[in-house]
């Protein structure tokens, strides 16, 4: 399924593997000898299938292989059993083991070890321009005597060296380290290291320090936004929307985006990118900051934040009124209703459960702009760096829940999608883990477009309730974590992770795999948006609507107290998460629900029953068995948080 | 250089240099393939929330419980390395 036949003819081609540590840019050098683009970021366990491509590169038929990274031969989590058993099983006519050239001993570990399968082998040693950077020689001349084998330096993301890595693709070299690692004479490899810092360059620290000085300044701004909202202060955000004339309609939107880019996301931004760009220093400086407890939770705070106005306001607020009262309100649901003559095909596309005025409307007018505007946030911080250096902050956090801190990963892919967050759980050690990080993934985790609706809904509701839907998540997570850490046999791992350095993102990079996924959405769960829609349409008409809502009647309007037309909204859920929280937003919007509606609604929903999509993920990964038990679990789970949540916001008495 | 060198990655301080000497067996496996052997060069650069040691050019973040299996020699002249 994941493979894609670039040319196809009838010769056998030649079998090239690419082989390397995590996070050296596999990916990238694949994408570079297929013309085919697969996901590339800056954090360990990107890749954790296989990838296939075919090219006809000077004549001669080549089928590249994209793996996930290795740490040695041995495996020791999903991913990596996946490379060897290519290694093993598949016969290779050509390893291209790539490798960091910053890192050469590491890298001819494991060239020693594959050196073991008597196959040929080309190094390439990416990652050349960061390498010039540090003053990082190599004789790759030398090393390539050495080993015997050809040796190649490259940069992946520019196309540097790369007609030296296709000179080499015939090659039949064997390599000599025959699982010797290698000795003394790295040394004589690497020429030239300079010293790590350089003391003398005094305009250089100055500049790092202005840059600093800059991003610190803009994130204070960013914070006195909110800040000086709660305390009546004037902010930049007040005088930009204070000071503008009124505009109507589309106008006002146009208006409120302006404010909000330009007092929440260009004050940290700007600077920041900048300085990125411009300072490998400051680079460096912001890992060091972002790792650290004391420097790295106010760079958590200001990062969530600046995601929450982008996806939060930008998406869920700004975009969405544009698309659904602007283009769906005002141009095509009117335009077709003059065309479709009243009856059952009006009802049909446009009618109270109508394909067109619900199924397309929710997926591209509330969901998509969402989607859209998370992914591009969310490629960012992937090519960042920055991802890793939150699971160091979290260790300590998920090592309770027999996890740790490389959980993380998956949980914040999660956010992107469930589903390919489930793939994602390869990258952990132990089989405990994998199910441990599987569970609390469809239980509590919401995907993009499901957390873009529900910031779009809570932006009406006090600040209050806000935390109490996302602490009791949080809350529910950490129990549940805890008690099945103890409930599961085996033992967590031990903690061990690569923390990649901080990289200014490639904007083409973003822009493909925000395409991509933008991409992948439509296609997979539009369908679903317009299938979930008409099922409910049938329903209606058949008359049967109206008994299933019935028939858990008892659960929704009496142990969670909500309307019963919650109930098809849950319904919806099931099919796509998203799908059932726009439901819940457009109820919200319509009045239908109280505030504690709200939050009783949306924590359920939050927990509630993994998606389709995510539920065949889940069989296939963990086996039927354990899907259907993950699944029965929270649905009952989830009801019973949420009716024990209403009954306590009652009892307590506490104003929303 | 004197036995009196020979500590706990635990007992080094943030900054300070170090050559790995010795991994226990537990951990030995899954640290190789991160390029840590015995005789290489380390600097542990932070103690909480995680330790987090530089081999060439790699950070890696370890848990106590990892670093606590790991035996390093320091040089006598750590004291300058601290900044």
């Amino acid at each position: 399924m994941l493979s894609l036949q670039v040319t196809e003819r009838q010769v056998v081609p030649r079998k090239v593997v690419l082989v390397g540590n995590p996070n050296v840019g596999k990916s990238a050098v694949f994408s570079r000898l297929t013309s085919r683009y697969v996901t590339i970021s800056n954090y360990p366990g990107t890749t954790v299938d296989l990838f296939r491509g075919r090219m006809s590169i000077q004549g001669r038929e080549y089928e590249f292989v994209d793996t996930p990274g290795i740490q040695a031969l041995h495996a020791q989590s999903e991913d990596e059993r996946v490379t060897s058993d290519v290694l093993k099983h598949e016969q290779p006519d050509l390893i291209l083991q790539v490798a960091d050239g910053k890192n050469l001993r590491r890298t001819l570990l494991l060239t020693a070890q594959l050196s073991k399968l008597k196959r040929p082998l080309v190094l390439a040693l990416n990652m050349k321009d960061e390498c010039d950077e540090r003053g990082i020689q190599i004789d790759t001349n030398a090393l390539s005597e050495r080993i015997g084998v050809p040796v190649v330096q490259t940069t992946a993301i520019t196309g540097e060296g790369f007609q030296d890595v296709i000179r080499h693709l015939e090659s039949r070299d064997f390599c000599l380290l025959n699982g010797h690692p290698p000795s003394e004479w790295v040394e004589e490899i690497l020429q030239s290291v300079r010293v790590e810092e350089e003391e003398d360059d005094a305009w250089a620290k100055t500049r790092t320090n202005l840059f600093s000085g800059a991003v610190i300044l803009g994130a204070l701004i960013h914070l006195e936004n909110y800040l000086g909202a709660w305390l009546g202060l004037p902010t930049l955000y007040s005088l930009l929307t204070g000071g503008l004339p009124a505009g109507e309609g589309l106008g006002a939107s146009a208006q409120e985006a302006f404010a909000l880019v330009c007092a929440f996301l260009l004050p940290v931004l700007l600077p920041f990118l900048l300085a990125l760009r411009l300072d490998t220093r400051f680079n460096d400086r912001f890992g060091i900051w972002s790792r650290k407890f004391l420097t790295g939770i106010p760079i958590l705070i200001v990062a969530l934040s600046l995601v929450y106005q982008m996806v939060g306001n930008l998406g869920a607020q700004i975009l969405v009124d544009i698309l659904e009262n602007g283009l769906f309100g005002g141009y095509i649901t009117p335009a077709l209703r003059a065309v479709v003559p009243a009856g059952l095909v009006q009802d049909f596309l446009l009618g109270e459960y109508g394909a067109i005025s619900v199924g397309l409307t929710y997926g591209i007018a509330i969901v998509l702009p969402v989607v859209a505007s998370f992914f591009i946030a969310f490629s960012f911080l992937e090519d960042s760096g920055y991802l890793p250096r939150l699971a160091v902050l979290s260790d300590r956090l998920f090592r309770m829940m027999g996890l740790n801190g490389k959980a993380f990963l998956p949980m914040i892919l999660g956010l992107g999608c469930v589903t390919m967050a489930t793939m994602t759980t390869r990258i952990l050690n132990s089989k405990k883990e994998r199910l441990i990080a599987t569970v609390l993934l469809a239980l509590g985790v919401p995907c993009s477009a499901q957390l873009g609706v529900i910031l779009g809904i809570i932006t009406g509701i006090s600040p209050l309730a806000t935390a109490i839907i996302f602490g009791t998540v949080l809350v529910q997570l950490f129990v549940v974590g805890l008690v099945f850490s103890h409930l599961i046999p085996g033992k967590r791992s031990d903690f061990v992770l690569e923390i990649p350095p901080i990289r200014y993102p490639q904007w083409r990079n973003i822009a493909q795999k925000t395409g991509l996924r933008v991409k992948w959405f439509l296609k997979e769960a539009l369908p679903l948006f317009v299938l979930g829609t008409i099922i409910l349409f049938l329903l209606d008409r058949l008359s049967l609507l109206g008994y299933l809502i019935a028939g858990v009647r008892p659960i929704v309007t009496g142990l969670l107290e909500l309307p019963a037309k919650t109930a098809t909204v849950f319904f919806l859920g099931f099919l796509r998460r998203d799908y059932g929280a726009a439901g819940l937003f457009d109820m919200a919007r319509s009045g239908l629900l109280s505030t504690q509606q709200i939050v009783v609604s949306l924590t359920v929903m939050t927990l509630f029953v993994p998606c389709i999509a995510n539920f065949f993920i889940v069989i296939r990964e963990q086996g039927f068995r354990n899907a259907f038990l993950i699944t029965a679990f929270i649905s009952c789970y989830a009801i019973a948080v949420g009716a024990v949540l209403n009954v306590a916001i009652k009892a307590v008495g506490l104003a929303l | 250089m004197t036995p009196e060198n020979r500590v706990n990655l635990t007992d080094l301080r943030p900054g300070d240099k170090a050559r790995l000497v010795f991994m226990t067996p537990e951990v030995e496996l899954r640290l190789f393939g991160f390029g840590l052997f015995p005789g290489i060069e380390i600097q542990l650069l932070q103690r909480f929330p995680s330790y987090i040691i530089k081999c060439e050019q790699t950070e890696i973040a370890l848990e106590t419980s990892v670093a606590s299996q790991i035996e390093v020699e320091t040089p006598a002249d750590n004291a300058d390395n601290h900044g």
